[in-house]
């Protein structure tokens, strides 16, 4: 009682403060302004700054170059394929993961469905589990000799490929691992989004005569509309980033097939030590990651599902 | 009323001060590498000190290095032994592990934080001699025997007329055959290719693709280090050449080169091999493949039985082998360099470097080991599979020294690979590898 009393006489009197002087309220939050500038603002304006000097084996001269990353980067058609491959990758994984996702969640709210809270966590668990270690799993089961995949396909007398060094099926292993990832996040959000309309809908749909189909249609479909826009987002930019499936699985191979652009930024920056190049396209993924948020915020607004 | 003011005076103080605790600034920007050093863990050796008579306090050094398991213990006992016939100096023995070894080693030297020695695999090297953070020994060495190491793993460590490290353990690939699977397959079980036309039949002999049993295992995925430095023997044993001498264009596209891929490419095609996941021999479902050295540790225990012969040659070439092991330097920013180095001589002496070898199976790095009776009377005891490792020595070539390589090594891997599964043929494989090479060596 006492100490709760205290507490908002404190308050008040910061509140006071704040008000008197906007000076004192910006000193309260300079300890948060520091942490933030430091370890976010301040590494982004270095890499916008590492971009213009060529840089490399961390040695001790740096030379300004301009925008010569940025010409070199646009000239290579290695750049342009990773634009490429991770487009098709985050395309397809988005779409694919929403589809299913919605198709999932709402069997997984049919009330009367068995084992309803199994099913919800067996869905979310590859949410929870880390990229690097599936996809050490999902290595395995694309081995061309010992796989299950393969082994699977043998029942139907099918021979599978070489999966991970395939030019046509290296990418789809990676979408699919990438699919399995992202269905468990549609699926909660959806979920939620579904469990929010009201049952009156259903029952007022139900006495016009509309059938399960057209209730989805008329009443589920468009009331989902947010949280699928929501979805796309935020499926387009966690895609995009894509990188440690990569890492395990292709490695950016066979030849350049599975090369998204995170992977060519880590190995130009992080192997081949060219820190200024693989700044420039740490640029790049910024700028595009953060005209899709911009998006994200307009046809969404600033926060999430909640807000529609 | 001025009371009420002190309050975020008071946050600032402590933000201030926890700002200081936490973070020396570093002294440049160095980009954004993920992992931080672990921190060194503090000596807590008062105990010996104040044991020790010696006036003057111990200087403390930190050695660096990735040998873990019994190569570990083995280097305990030598640092230990280094210790205590060296008073006034304390070495520390510290595991990196391999895969963070350079990101460790680069983020410390750009922070000024680097350990006072360091062995890391010779690839790295240039990389770091780029960085300026490692000491030229070239002042050190006048006392040092230098050409008594191995020319092939001692030149590498000269850069630009400098020397910045010696050769502390080494290792060379040679042909490992699996001795059962060759008899089930109807071939004499103690015989081993010599040629690269006989180890062909033998391949398409034992092979029994339908059940997932290859003759020869090649690597062929995923793209990278793995498929150069296995392809290179093949190369270097058909009288190809990696680079250029000075390391400025490609070599390899020649016709020894596009025979060597052809070779290679046609055996995975069906004949004695395909391409696959890394890893077959182990299992059984591969008649021989090309291992390291290093193998005992994982093959002693094997459940079949298994040899070791040379790699073959092919007609008119020899045999080949690529070699790989850490490399020992010390660091620029060091305050004790100078005991420092005194670990190094003690370390890379001839006498240190048996113990090391015959209890850990390292190869030898220098002549007055390899040429040792003691050290040849324990290979021939011991383990006498060991001895085609040995003798392979003098055949086996380095990968160049250059701090492109990483990237060279990832862009040949990239072309080579499409002729690996079929998809180009060798000419020309080797044609878009040479340009991709060239890009990368391009000034």
């Amino acid at each position: 009682m006492n100490k709760s009393l205290n507490q908002n006489h404190i308050l008040m009197r910061l509140q006071r403060i704040v008000q008197r002087d906007p000076f004192q309220a910006f000193l309260f939050l300079l300890p948060a302004v520091i942490i933030i500038f430091s370890f976010s603002y301040y590494p982004i304006l270095s890499i916008f700054n590492l971009s213009f000097f060529k840089w490399e084996n961390l040695s001790p001269e740096r030379t300004f170059i301009g925008f010569q990353n940025y010409i070199n980067l646009f000239q290579n058609p290695r750049f342009w394929n990773s634009m490429k491959v991770t487009s098709i990758y985050t395309v397809s994984v988005t779409t694919i993961s929403i589809f299913i996702g919605l198709i999932l969640s709402v069997v997984v709210n049919i009330k009367q469905l068995f084992l309803k809270s199994f099913w919800r966590s067996l869905f979310f668990l590859p949410i929870v589990t880390p990229t690097v270690a599936a996809a050490m799993v999902w290595r395995l089961l694309f081995n061309s000799s010992v796989g299950y995949a393969n082994k699977f396909l043998a029942i139907f007398q099918i021979q599978g490929p070489n999966w991970l060094a395939d030019k046509q099926w290296a990418l789809f292993a990676i979408v699919l691992l990438g699919i399995w990832k992202r269905i468990g996040f549609n699926l909660i959000l959806y979920l939620a989004a579904l469990q929010s309309i009201p049952d009156e809908y259903y029952e007022s749909a139900m006495v016009d005569g509309a059938n399960r189909y057209k209730r989805f249609q008329h009443i589920t479909f468009p009331l989902l509309r947010p949280t699928t826009i929501m979805l796309a987002m935020l499926g387009i930019i966690d895609s995009f980033l894509v990188f440690d499936q990569v890492m395990v699985l292709t490695r950016g191979g066979p030849i350049n097939t599975t090369e998204v652009i995170g992977w060519y930024m880590y190995n130009n920056a992080f192997s081949f030590l060219k820190m200024g190049y693989g700044a420039s396209i740490s640029v790049v993924i910024f700028i595009i990651i953060a005209v899709l948020t911009i998006l994200q915020w307009r046809f969404v607004g600033f926060g999430s599902a909640e807000q529609e | 009323m001025k009371k009420i003011s002190l309050v975020p005076f008071i946050l600032i103080l402590i933000t201030a001060f926890l700002f200081t605790a936490c973070a020396s600034p570093p002294a440049e920007e160095t980009s954004a590498v993920v992992e931080e050093a672990p921190a060194v863990v503090e000596e807590a050796e008062e105990a010996t000190e104040e044991e020790t008579e010696e006036m003057a306090e111990p200087v403390k050094l930190t050695f660096w290095n990735n040998w873990d398991n019994v190569n570990m213990e083995v280097m305990n006992e030598l640092v230990a032994k280094f210790n205590a016939e060296h008073p006034g100096i304390e070495v520390e023995n510290v595991f990196q592990p391999y895969g963070e070894m350079m990101t460790l080693l680069q983020t410390n030297i750009a922070g000024g934080t680097p350990p006072d020695i360091a062995a890391a695999d010779l690839i790295f090297l240039p990389q770091l001699v780029a960085t300026s953070g490692i000491e030229p020994l070239t002042d050190y060495i006048a006392d040092y025997d230098v050409d008594d190491f191995y020319p092939l793993l001692s030149g590498y460590d000269v850069i630009d007329g400098e020397r910045y490290a010696f050769p502390v353990s080494t290792n060379n690939m040679q042909l490992i055959w699996n001795k059962d699977l060759f008899e089930g397959a109807g071939l004499a079980p103690d015989v081993p290719p010599t040629t690269w036309e006989e180890m062909k039949d033998m391949a398409v002999a034992c092979q029994d693709l339908d059940n997932g049993v290859v003759g020869f295992e090649f690597y062929t995925q995923p793209v990278g280090e793995g498929i150069t430095w296995q392809f290179q023997v093949w190369l270097w044993a058909n009288g190809g050449e990696f680079l250029t001498a000075d390391n400025s264009a490609a070599a390899f596209n020649t016709a020894e080169g596009v025979e060597a891929l052809a070779y290679v490419s046609d055996m995975l095609q069906g004949n004695g091999s395909q391409a696959g996941e890394w890893g077959l021999f182990g299992e059984q479902k591969a008649c021989m493949q090309l291992d390291g050295s290093w193998l005992f540790g994982y093959r002693s225990g094997a459940p079949f039985d298994w040899g070791i012969a040379a790699v073959p040659a092919p007609d008119g070439g020899t045999t080949a082998s690529n070699v790989g092991g850490e490399h020992i330097f010390i660091f620029k920013d060091g305050e004790h360099k100078e005991a420092a180095w005194e670990f190094v001589k003690y370390i890379t002496s001839t006498d240190v470097q048996i113990e090391w070898d015959t209890k850990t199976g390292f190869l030898p790095v220098r002549a007055s080991v390899g040429d040792n009776a003691e050290y040849l009377t324990w290979v021939e005891e011991t383990e006498s599979r060991m001895l085609p490792f040995v003798e392979g020595m003098p055949f086996a070539h380095t990968r160049p020294a250059t701090p492109k390589y990483n990237e060279v090594s990832d862009a040949f891997s990239r072309e080579i690979q499409a002729a690996l599964l079929g998809d180009l043929t060798a000419e020309e494989a080797m044609a878009n590898a040479e340009a991709a090479v060239n890009a990368v060596l391009a000034p």
